[in-house]
């Protein structure tokens, strides 16, 4: 079985990146790393792989530095990483991102898995992977919380949404998202972590996918435009009380007594 | 082209959605600067039951598949996308509830269209441009984002973020039921109601933890405390990704949307993100030792502190209360909610 596992680096701060006076974006000297919810997508391939033979193979969509993220992903035990880094790819928005990452996965064969992570980091939007399943027409769930069974036809997976707990069976190819609560990354391996620096990274960049047409990657292929940005609103604020621990102490219990007795 | 709007609508067991009535209110408004129907799609539905919901609400018409099932997103998402072949509507709104986080980016391919997720704001120009806002760069920026060339002008607005409709006269929309054979893939086994024991979104007071713990073990602290007034402990997302505390305890626009009576935020700064999930908190305070922390302007009780200060005091203060028997504590219980 083929695994393939979506990650991504993110900026290692998810906070404080606009100068509010200037409105300009801070992104120099922000350590990346790996987004956290990625190492969980990993950790269940790594856990089928012990169940069943299955060869991991890692996809980073990203600057040339985003390699660290495949590193990571060797120290851990993937078998083969695949940087998807090109110009054409910048700025890309959900529709553009989850094509690239479709059509990059297309290039290193079949997969009868795709898994994600829950979210990012950074984007915070959870979409990419359902948008990756539609580009590839297969079935997929999210918020995956348990991989029960693989075969070599079905995957059987249990899914917790707001108020249910479900037990579904997908036909292979599909594509999981999986919680990060239930699949807590391992730590790396020293011997993987050794090893990792011998293994190569296979680049894909726009010739080397079958659809070359620049309009359909990056800016030019996503159908949404970030307009303006902007520090938020700040509203009027009440004065800030401030003493000793005791006064603020005090002050919070009167406040919750105000409330809880009306 | 026409103006319209469709929205996903999303029943449970007790009928429409809250969601979904946020997201009609909000059509509604949406509607004004440029005219245009309200479309509604409800996937899983049963007619008969919904219609009563519906009444009031200023939808034209509204469609129901009876025969798709909300854990197949694939299957719902062709169904909504041969809505949108059908209808050519300008938006198109979904709730960012499991099921439409499932479904929004599937239906944004099959149409090949932009899609904004957990829009905190929604505004349209006169001309039918909808204008999409939410945090962008982890939370601290707002963004205001456009779909240009493609429609419909895809958004999803987790629930609980917009205030719902108004029900107005007496009127149900029409009804139209599509017979679509559906091909789904995937096979349910079983389902479960999750015991939502006492969840945060049900607490009456809450303790939310931030950046400003700094070890996974002071959380024990805010635990005491939480115990004592008879609330839960909550936190930022921060500490979520730190691995400090479970997903479920999340407050926010990617965590859970609260409403307790007592939030007290300890070294939370309040990014937008966060923000968006304690609007509709009744009494908010916040103790952050930084003057300048955004928390400060949503704050009803501003506290300028050292939470490592403050929070053993307020222990020590309960603490002794609760082993003097002839005070009487104004706490009362907190009855722990079953929810099914």
């Amino acid at each position: 079985m083929k695994i393939a596992v979506c990650m991504k680096q993110v900026p290692a701060e998810s906070r404080g990146l606009m100068d509010e006076k200037t409105g300009v974006i801070m992104r120099a000297g922000l350590k990346p790393e790996v987004n956290c919810y990625d190492l969980s997508a990993l950790e269940a391939a790594l856990r089928i792989r012990e169940s069943i033979p299955a060869e991991i193979h890692a996809f980073s969509m990203g600057p040339l530095q985003a390699a660290d993220v495949l590193r990571t992903a060797f120290s851990m035990g993937a078998d083969a990483g695949f940087l998807i880094s090109d110009p054409a790819f910048s700025g890309a928005d959900v529709l553009a991102t989850s094509y690239t990452l479709y059509r990059a996965i297309e290039t290193a064969g079949e997969y009868e898995l795709i898994l994600c992570g829950r979210q990012t980091t950074d984007g915070d939007t959870a979409q990419v992977s359902g948008a990756l399943a539609q580009w590839f027409n297969i079935p997929h769930a999210n918020w995956v919380s348990g991989i029960e069974k693989v075969t070599k036809m079905s995957v059987t997976v249990e899914q917790k949404t707001e108020y249910e707990q479900m037990r579904m069976q997908l036909p292979l190819p599909c594509l999981l998202s999986v919680a990060r609560d239930e699949f807590l990354p391992r730590l790396p391996s020293l011997r993987l972590k050794m090893a990792a620096g011998k293994k190569s990274i296979t680049s894909v960049g726009l010739n080397d996918l079958s659809d070359r047409d620049m309009s359909h990657y990056g800016l030019y292929g996503s159908a949404t435009r970030v307009k303006k940005i902007y520090p938020p609103p700040r509203t009027q604020r009440r004065p800030l009380f401030s003493g000793t621990a005791e006064d603020c102490a005090e002050m919070i219990l009167g406040a919750v007594r105000d409330e809880v007795t009306g | 082209m026409n103006q319209d709007i469709l929205i996903c609508l999303e029943t449970g067991e007790n009928g429409l959605h809250p969601s979904s009535l946020e997201l009609v209110g909000k059509a509604f408004e949406l509607a004004k600067p440029c005219g245009g129907n309200i479309y509604g799609v409800v996937l899983d539905g049963n007619a008969e039951k919904l219609r009563e919901d519906l009444r009031g609400l200023p939808l034209k018409q509204v469609y129901i598949c009876p025969a798709c099932h909300t854990f197949d997103a694939q299957e719902c998402a062709e169904t909504v996308a041969q809505c949108v072949r059908q209808l050519d509507p300008s938006v198109l709104l979904i709730a960012g509830t499991c099921f439409g986080r499932a479904m929004a980016p599937r239906i944004a391919v099959a149409c090949r269209t932009g899609l904004t997720a957990d829009c905190t704001e929604l505004e349209r120009t006169p001309d039918g441009g909808l204008i999409q806002i939410r945090p962008a760069f982890g939370g601290d920026i707002m963004a205001r984002i456009v779909t240009d060339h493609t429609r419909p002008q895809m958004a999803t607005v987790r629930p609980g973020v917009m205030p719902p409709c108004e029900r107005e006269g007496n009127q149900i929309p029409k009804l139209c039921t599509l017979n679509r054979e559906t091909a789904g893939h995937i096979c349910l086994l079983d389902v479960q109601p999750l015991k939502l024991v006492a969840g945060i979104a049900e607490q009456k007071v809450l303790i939310a933890a931030g950046r400003g713990v700094k070890r996974k073990e002071d959380l024990m602290m805010l635990e005491h405390l939480a115990e004592l007034m008879g609330g839960a402990l909550a936190c930022s997302r921060a500490l979520v990704e730190k691995g400090f505390l479970p997903h479920e305890k999340q407050i926010g626009l990617s965590g859970a949307t609260v409403h307790p009576d007592v939030l007290l935020t300890c070294g939370i700064s309040g990014s937008v993100q966060f923000q968006a999930g304690i609007r509709r908190a009744k009494t908010i305070i916040a103790v952050n030792s930084d003057p300048d922390a955004k928390i400060f302007d949503l704050a009803h009780i501003p506290v300028l502190g050292d939470l490592y200060e403050i929070i053993p005091k307020l222990i020590d203060r309960l603490e002794n209360e609760k082993n003097n028997v002839n005070t009487c504590s104004a706490l009362p219980s907190v009855e722990h909610i079953e929810s099914v």
